[in-house]
């Protein structure tokens, strides 16, 4: 009888079984690293100094010089390749009416377009396809001169009706481009373009001749250049009139047309965009990069293991996977310096005229919400959770670097640190008279946003410690953002409106001037409420920021608003925190980070010393 | 068997009818949908009444339900508010690379699997067999979150054999994932496998065809095995429908863009019209598997005689 004989797959089971053994074994070692030899980050990552002190956020300028803080390079180098991992490389929406903002496009937009200006390190305007420009003395009627010899990927020269058309499609009153589940061709809820709140139309506008716009706006624009006609926050740029025209938004955005370093090779959603050169990029000198490959990585420890095994050359990085980056020879970090907010709202504070008021509610005590600001240990989240790489925020919206953070208000705010004092935190409450078996409720947002990977953290150890530290009963929910927001506003007639009484992890990224982040707390969120007094002073100081033409006002409001905020503890600030960008040494030289950008603005900027692929 | 397949069918209509009822409910469940549409600054008033008109949300809740049956049979289930597009038309995009990811698993979960548990079972109590449960426990006890890292670290990053992310640039972009995403399937199915060999095995005819003077391959092969199918069948279409939903995990790790990243992401983003849209996919998947492992009863076993 023929003895049935084994398959030869055994060998092929050791094998299985050695190899699981041996990534135990590694496991279990954690990969050789001493814990003693780690470098400390906030030790090694060298910060760029912050400036002393910030450029007049509007400026008239008749040079077209580059920032030469910017480290430029020689040329695009042929056959190169930079390989850029990152949580998402998102949509590649580039229509300048779309309701989506930039962030969900950013960086693969930022390569394609060009912007009407740029802005240098320290938020100041920078010439790009605008080369010289007046906004006048009310910042209203602006003159606009636009740079000559700029192409579109298709080799046409753009004209002055192209900037028309660009300028007209952000802040012309038409309905928007692209039909959405909010902004359609029924409706125009975003008509006549508002940053958040703040109303920028034109009025009139005339192209005086083949480089020259002159605009009229219906209000002063102090701020608005920086905010929406960089990078740095909406995607506002160059576009082709014609060849939009030609075949419409939709169609046109499927493969646009636009007169960046960089057009669009190749897009694989979820997975990859890949973009090439563009050869008649008009801008001297070109990029560095033939090509740039953008990935989409959601798993941070996936993309370590990329920047480890140089399978990339450039990963977003957080504070949490700092130390791991730092232990790896061949990697240097790029720290982008105060970029990201973090603060906890107070949500019960309900203006007198919201349904839901309660004249009772113990947040409207301002030594409840002290009682909340002293009972968190600040420093103690920079160094464990930021690992020493982040500042504690006592001036709130200021961060080290944006217009007026050296205003003596703010510089005393700095000096003269929130206190750490439980004790003292527990007795105001009992002044106060707060109800201690009260469950008060904390929202978390479900919803990380990319430029503050550490909030989960951030919420969870200030939810233990205010555990801890005031000795209620604090429960948090996670919860979608934008539907209890709305919840805990004035929606739901028959239920008491206020469901919350902290916003948990509220981030602002630090735009530049502080009429956008004055709107985090006057017209936005959580102004909502706010209760009297601090309802009609928010407004006051807002009114200020957004419509004064006096630079030194503007100071004083920004500064202002921020003791004010400070004073009454309308929020729990907590820390400013930095991003970070992991990059092999040998393939990235420099970068230049500028303080208010939620991301690097160009790409093309990280030089090459060596080691092309 | 055309009678049985074809109540099997109208027993599955009905069972995505109540999918579909669930799915909907579920959605008004978690909260007003408008809310999780609308950004926070663009929340009030005249945009939520807007905005319900425009979907149809201003409808009483049953004529909402039968819109939201009629569109997805059309495989229409709105705009997405992450990325502006069909919800159908960015399903789409995602399904083929989760079917190739789930077919290189499928491949490997069989061709690991399904020999090894016969060959344990065959060696009963033998070293083999000892290492096969190892391997079988292990395998369904490593986390596959904890199991995609520590390949990644050991291929890619120690070794440097192997990319740790991605999808495009050839056959080696294919074995971590494909391994990881099956990498638990292939342990329930060894498991399956090897005590369904072993119940045959000990079984009378079996020893009967020994006794007959059979020989081992052929009692193994054609007497064993091929009676022990109907338990690994089933057992295939359902791992491979559970596999899918496995791939959540693995193609966010691997960044590998598929079904499961996106559904990842429209959850956290609250891509409303996304979720219903994946959720009644895989309700399908379910369905489809379920079907297709009855119609294999009948191929594997002659004996059964569906429908009669």
């Amino acid at each position: 009888m023929k003895r049935w004989t084994r398959p030869d797959i055994f060998g092929s089971l050791a094998i299985l079984s050695l190899l699981l053994a041996a990534v135990l074994v590694v496991a279990a070692c954690g990969g050789g690293d001493d814990a003693d030899e780690e470098p400390t980050a906030a030790a090694v990552i060298e910060t760029p100094p912050a400036p002393a002190t910030v450029a007049p956020v509007t400026k008239a300028t008749a040079t077209a010089a580059p920032d030469e803080s910017m480290t430029m390079m020689e040329g695009t180098i042929p056959g190169s390749v930079l390989t850029v991992s990152l949580e998402t490389v998102g949509t590649l929406t580039t229509e300048p009416r779309s309701d989506l903002p930039l962030y969900g496009c950013r960086p693969g937009c930022l390569l394609m377009k060009d912007d009407i200006f740029v802005m240098d390190r320290v938020g100041n305007l920078q010439p790009h396809v605008v080369k010289e420009w007046d906004f006048g003395s009310d910042t209203r009627s602006w003159t606009i001169k636009m740079q000559d010899g700029i192409k579109f990927f298709n080799g046409r020269e753009a004209t002055i009706q192209d900037l028309e058309f660009s300028l007209w499609e952000g802040y012309g009153t038409r309905p928007c481009g692209i039909p959405s589940p909010y902004c359609s061709e029924e409706r125009d809820p975003m008509a006549g373009y508002g940053f958040y709140n703040h109303p920028y139309f034109f009025s009139t506008h005339e192209v005086v001749d083949d480089e020259t716009i002159e605009i009229e706006f219906e209000n002063p624009t102090i701020g608005l250049a920086q905010m929406t006609l960089t990078t740095n926050l909406d995607p506002r740029g160059l576009y082709s009139e014609q060849e939009v025209k030609a075949v419409g938004w939709e169609e046109w955005l499927k493969d646009p047309i636009l007169s960046g370093a960089y057009m669009k090779l190749k897009d694989v959603p979820g997975e990859r965009k890949e973009f090439e050169v563009h050869v008649d990029w008009w801008k001297d000198p070109a990029p560095d990069w033939e090509t740039q490959i953008h990935l989409q990585v959601p798993e941070a420890a996936t993309r370590l293991a990329q920047l480890a095994s140089k399978q990339a050359d450039v990963i977003t990085l957080s504070a949490l996977t700092l130390n791991q980056a730092l232990s790896l020879d061949h990697v240097k970090i790029l720290q982008q310096p105060a970029t990201v907010h973090l603060q906890f709202y107070f949500y019960n504070m309900l203006h007198q005229d919201d349904k839901g008021f309660d004249p009772d509610n113990p947040f409207t005590d301002a030594r409840v919400r002290e009682a909340f600001n002293i009972a968190v240990d600040r420093q103690a989240l920079v160094d464990t959770i930021y690992v020493g790489t982040s500042e504690v925020q006592n001036a709130p919206m200021m961060a080290t670097g944006m217009r007026a953070w050296d205003h003596p208000l703010v510089v005393e705010m700095r000096n003269n640190p929130i206190p750490f004092d439980p004790d003292r935190a527990k007795q105001l409450l009992e002044e106060a008279n707060f109800p201690m078996d009260r469950t008060v409720k904390i929202l978390a947002g479900v919803w990380a946003p990319s430029g503050a990977p550490e909030k989960k953290a951030v919420t969870e150890a200030v939810h233990t410690m205010l555990i801890d530290n005031l000795d209620l009963n604090i429960e948090l929910v996670q919860s979608g953002s934008a539907g209890e927001y709305h919840r805990a506003q004035r929606y739901e007639e028959d239920k008491p409106a206020m469901d919350w009484d902290l916003s948990a992890g509220g981030r602002n990224s630090t735009e530049p001037v502080i009429t956008t982040r004055s709107n985090y707390l006057y017209s936005r969120s959580v102004s909502y409420f706010l209760t009297d007094p601090h309802w009609s002073e928010m407004q006051r100081l807002d009114d200020i920021l957004t419509t004064t033409t006096d630079l030194a006002a503007f100071d004083q409001a920004s500064a202002e608003m921020s003791k004010y905020v400070r004073d009454n503890w309308i929020m729990i600030p907590l820390t400013t925190n930095p991003l970070f960008w992991g990059v092999v040494k040998d393939r990235v030289d420099d970068w230049p980070l500028t303080v208010g950008a939620p991301w690097p603005h160009y790409f093309e900027y990280i030089t090459a010393a060596e080691g092309v692929k | 068997m055309r009678r049985y397949i074809a109540q099997r069918l109208i027993q599955s209509v009905l069972t995505l009818l109540i999918l579909s009822l669930v799915v909907f409910v579920l959605t008004w469940v978690s909260g007003d949908p408008v809310l999780y549409i609308l950004p926070p600054e663009m929340i009030d008033d005249d945009s939520i009444e807007e905005l319900k008109r425009i979907h149809g949300l201003d409808d009483p809740l049953p004529i909402q339900y039968l819109s939201f049956l009629s569109r997805a049979v059309r495989a229409d289930f709105g705009l997405s508010t992450q990325f502006r597009r069909s919800s159908a038309a960015i399903i789409k995009d995602r399904i083929v690379p989760s079917l190739h990811l789930g077919g290189m698993a499928l491949l490997f979960v069989l061709g690991v699997a399904f020999p090894l548990g016969v060959f344990a079972a065959y060696n009963r109590g033998k070293m083999a067999d000892a290492i096969s449960r190892t391997l079988a426990f292990a395998g369904q006890s490593v986390p596959e979150f904890w199991l995609a890292l520590m390949f990644i670290l050991l291929f890619a990053v120690i070794l440097n054999w192997l990319p740790a992310a991605g999808r495009t640039g050839g056959w080696q972009h294919w074995i971590l994932p494909s391994v990881t995403a099956g990498w638990f399937a292939m342990a329930g199915l060894l498991r399956i496998t090897r005590s369904s060999v072993l119940e045959v095995l000990g079984s009378d005819y079996i020893r009967t065809a020994r006794a007959k003077g059979l020989s081992e391959r052929s009692v193994l092969w054609r007497h064993t095995v091929r009676n022990s199918l109907i338990t690994i069948v089933t057992s295939v279409a359902l791992l491979a429908v559970g596999l899918m939903n496995g791939i959540v995990l693995v193609e966010s790790v691997f960044g590998w863009p598929g079904l499961g990243q996106l559904f990842a992401s429209s959850v956290l983003a609250r891509d409303l019209f996304v979720v219903q849209g994946m959720a009644m996919l895989v309700g399908v998947m379910f369905l489809v598997a379920n079907l297709l492992a009855d119609i294999m009863y009948s191929v594997v076993d002659p004996r059964i005689r569906l429908g009669t």
